[in-house]
């Protein structure tokens, strides 16, 4: 009973190992691994320069920040935000394709 | 067939995994081909199958006394209860190996599950890494620690697990401190794919950060939970001694620490790169020296494994890994410059950057410290000690530092923090420290490392306060709702900030328990026969008898007190000494009555035939804020890495004007 179990956890070790070798044509098709990342990056930098935003603002608020300060992180977080979104249109105007679930659940 | 086949089986079934999944991961990047990165990473996750099996037949091989098995035969017997015969797999060297491999195949399968597709570019190296670092484990345990491993004549009876072991805390310490240094592996092999790839944005940083984050809410309590066995187990009267095992699991914690501080100031400012690679390096390869000092036997402590041939394959292993990571990162080095600049000393970014030597020097301290034995024993020929006095004088003003820096980090504002910013924010916190500094001396406090630490905490604590406070006040101001849910809104919507300032704030509780419990601790002896007492300070003891108990396992001879504060009774105390034939070793039951304020830890020290019987007893002030504390911190670390409640990730990224999102997103 326990070499058939064996026998048996070995050949579907052996078969989960080897199916990707047997699929090789469907696994070439999937969507171009660049664009993804490209993607993920942007969604990455989104996060924190929002974050950075968030940051700032609180800082001011806490007035731990002087008004000079402020204004001139503010408007250089913006100015990377806006580029940031702007890529991430163009990619989406690019591939026409909806965004990616990690990116609408704020994954890495 | 017998199980013990079929561990054995399972074991080269899972090294021949680690072995395939190695060659084609580096085929597939050789190649660039998909296929067989696919294949490696399934190969990774069948691995996870074939550990399982090994795993649960070791197992069913100790509940079923199979002692024909050396390794059964050396940590259990018929005779010790169910909890530790489970807890015996990690009792002794092969099967904690094992453990530690089943536990890296886990934590690499769900590593592969859940990036293979998010980070498709980096993944195949990824794999590599994992494979590499799974194949090292499966061969000791394969070839030079197997744990199925048969004697020539079976024993009728083990020798079961070692008495010290034999604790309730060593059930659930081990597993978790396991969890803790394996899955630094994980953000190592991120770290180190990242480098192959050439993937050197900040792509590789969440994740990473997410893992060590992981790592990190597991060490934590791991070390800790080692340190109160050895409160409870040890009868020294403390719980943490520099011992090099203790050391050794403590050291990466700190690089970690480290680099979750300056890991920020590469998201947020570009800078520090190659240093956030050199920690994540420097915590595996810690976690890797850790391991081999405690199995080796290079090292003297209660808490290592016996002497063993493993040590020169460890150390074999600690030196490629380095030479392979330091490699890397010289040769991407180039490809990793800063992207910004320390604009000023009195800046944020600075403090980080102090908190990260701070770290360094006090890991750096411990490690000459925990080494410095085996270096003058090569050296000189003979070896010496380092005990605990060199590790509190080097750690005691570099920890003040580390505190106190926790509590200006936060007041000072990112670039450059003005003068004007200097006044108005550090005030109220350098008021709270001058009280807790001042109430600290009113009840008593002497001596000017306690009241300085004390001093400090103060000023930390009302940081976080007025950091929390300050911060409602300002949602208020966005957004007016009530106090309440501006608080919790604020910390809902940055877990990172404010679940950092939680692990602050718990941090500050362990340090003035550690501040109060070794400065303040009180210790005294005594000799008395049955019905008479002695006294302790505000308590009195009375010895009511004294008896032994002996079964198959040991003798246990124990006293029991009566204590009292004036006229009443608090408890009663039965200290004990456990005489344990089989294993030829004493061991030393306490009995401790804990209350929020202190602990009275009474030990058996020994007892004559004239019925004399010696008494040690420690009072312990505030030891329990250590427990607490760590708790907090645990805690905080596991808030950070749940998710930002972000309602600004829903915006569209269309329709509307981008200035406006990016205003209505901060």
């Amino acid at each position: 009973m326990v070499l058939l179990v064996l026998a048996l956890l070995f050949a579907s070790m052996v078969l989960y190992v080897s199916y990707p070798l047997l699929r090789e044509e469907e696994e070439e098709s999937e969507a171009p691994a660049m664009t993804l990342s490209k993607r993920q990056l942007l969604t990455v930098k989104k996060q924190e320069l929002v974050s950075s935003l968030k940051d700032v603002e609180m800082d001011y608020r806490m007035q731990k920040l002087s008004e000079e300060d402020y204004g001139r992180l503010k408007a250089e977080f913006e100015g990377q935000a806006i580029e940031v979104l702007r890529q991430l249109d163009a990619i989406e105007d690019k591939k026409g394709k909806p965004k990616l679930k990690s990116e609408r659940s704020g994954k890495e | 067939m017998q199980m013990v086949d079929l561990g054995h089986y399972c074991l080269y079934a899972s090294l021949a995994l680690c072995a395939y999944a190695l060659a084609a991961g580096v085929v597939g990047v050789l190649r660039r081909e998909t296929m067989w990165v696919r294949s490696a990473e399934n190969a990774v996750v069948a691995n996870l199958i074939g550990l399982s099996v090994a795993t649960a037949s070791l197992l069913h091989l100790i509940l079923n006394d199979q002692f024909q098995v050396g390794f059964v035969a050396r940590v259990s017997s018929t005779t010790i209860p169910l909890i530790y015969k489970i807890t015996a797999l990690w009792g002794g060297q092969s099967g904690s190996l094992l453990i530690w491999t089943l536990i890296l195949g886990l934590l690499a399968a769900v590593a592969v599950l859940q990036n293979r597709r998010r980070h498709r570019d980096m993944m195949p190296y990824v794999t590599m890494v994992l494979s590499g670092v799974m194949l090292f484990f499966m061969i000791l345990v394969a070839f030079v620690s197997n744990p199925f491993k048969l004697l020539e004549f079976a024993p009728p009876e083990g020798t079961g697990l070692n008495p010290l072991l034999q604790n309730y805390w060593m059930a659930i310490h081990p597993p978790i401190l396991y969890v803790g240094m394996i899955s630094l592996t994980v953000p190592f092999a991120f770290a180190m794919g990242a480098l192959m790839s050439k993937k050197l944005d900040v792509s590789w940083i969440p994740v990473t950060r997410r893992w060590s984050l992981f790592s990190w809410c597991f060490l934590t309590p791991g070390f800790t939970l080692g340190g109160i066995w050895a409160y409870e187990e040890l009868g020294w009267g403390g719980y943490w001694a520099w011992d090099p095992v203790e050391n050794a699991s403590f050291m990466p914690w700190l690089a970690l620490t480290a680099f979750l501080h300056s890991v920020m100031i590469t998201e947020k400012k570009g800078m520090l790169k190659i240093w956030n690679f050199f920690l994540i390096l420097l915590a595996f390869e810690l976690t890797i020296f850790g391991t081999f000092i405690t199995r080796s036997g290079v090292i003297q402590s209660v808490h290592a494994f016996a002497l063993s041939n493993i040590g020169p394959w460890f150390a074999t292993f600690l030196g490629i890994s380095s030479l392979f990571g330091l490699y890397l990162l010289a040769f991407r080095s180039k490809h990793l410059k800063s992207e910004g600049r320390l604009h000023s000393f009195l800046s944020r970014e600075a403090t980080f950057l102090l908190n990260n030597w701070l770290f360094l020097a006090i890991c750096f301290a411990i490690f000459w410290g925990t080494v410095f034995p085996m270096v003058s024993e090569a050296v000189t020929g003979e070896k010496i000690t380092v005990s605990a006095p060199f590790f509190n004088k080097v750690t005691w003003p570099l920890g003040l530092g580390l505190l106190a820096l926790t509590g200006v980090c936060p007041l000072i504002a990112w670039r450059k923090a003005s003068s004007k910013n200097f006044k108005r924010n550090f005030l109220y916190p350098l008021v709270g420290g001058a009280i807790a500094g001042a109430a600290a001396f009113a009840l008593g406090s002497r001596g000017a490392i306690p009241l300085a630490f004390f001093s400090a905490s103060g000023f930390v604590a009302a940081t976080i306060f007025f950091e929390f406070y300050k911060g409602a006040r300002a949602r208020q101001t966005i957004r007016p709702s009530g106090f309440a849910k501006a608080l919790t809104d604020l910390t809902l919507m940055n877990k990172r900030r404010y679940g950092g300032f939680v692990i602050h704030a718990g941090a500050v509780i362990v340090f003035v328990g550690i501040i109060a419990s070794s400065f303040y601790q009180r210790e005294s002896v005594y000799t008395v026969q049955v019905g008479e007492s002695f006294t302790m300070e505000r308590y009195n003891f009375r010895l009511l008898g004294v008896d032994v108990k002996t079964d198959s396992e040991k003798a246990a001879h124990y006293a029991w007190l009566e204590a009292s504060q004036g006229r009443e009774v608090i408890g009663r105390f039965y200290p004990q000494v456990h005489r344990h034939f089989k294993q030829d070793q004493t061991v030393s039951e306490v009995s401790i009555r804990s209350t929020f304020l202190e602990d009275i830890y009474v030990v058996l020290s020994g007892w004559d035939e004239e019925g004399n019987v010696t008494f040690r007893v420690f009072i312990n002030p505030l030891v329990n804020l250590v427990w607490l504390g760590i708790t907090i911190m645990v805690l905080g670390g596991v808030f950070v890495m749940t998710k930002d409640r972000r309602p600004w990730e829903r915006l569209s990224l269309r329709g509307k004007d981008k200035q406006e999102q990016v205003a209505e997103a901060a």
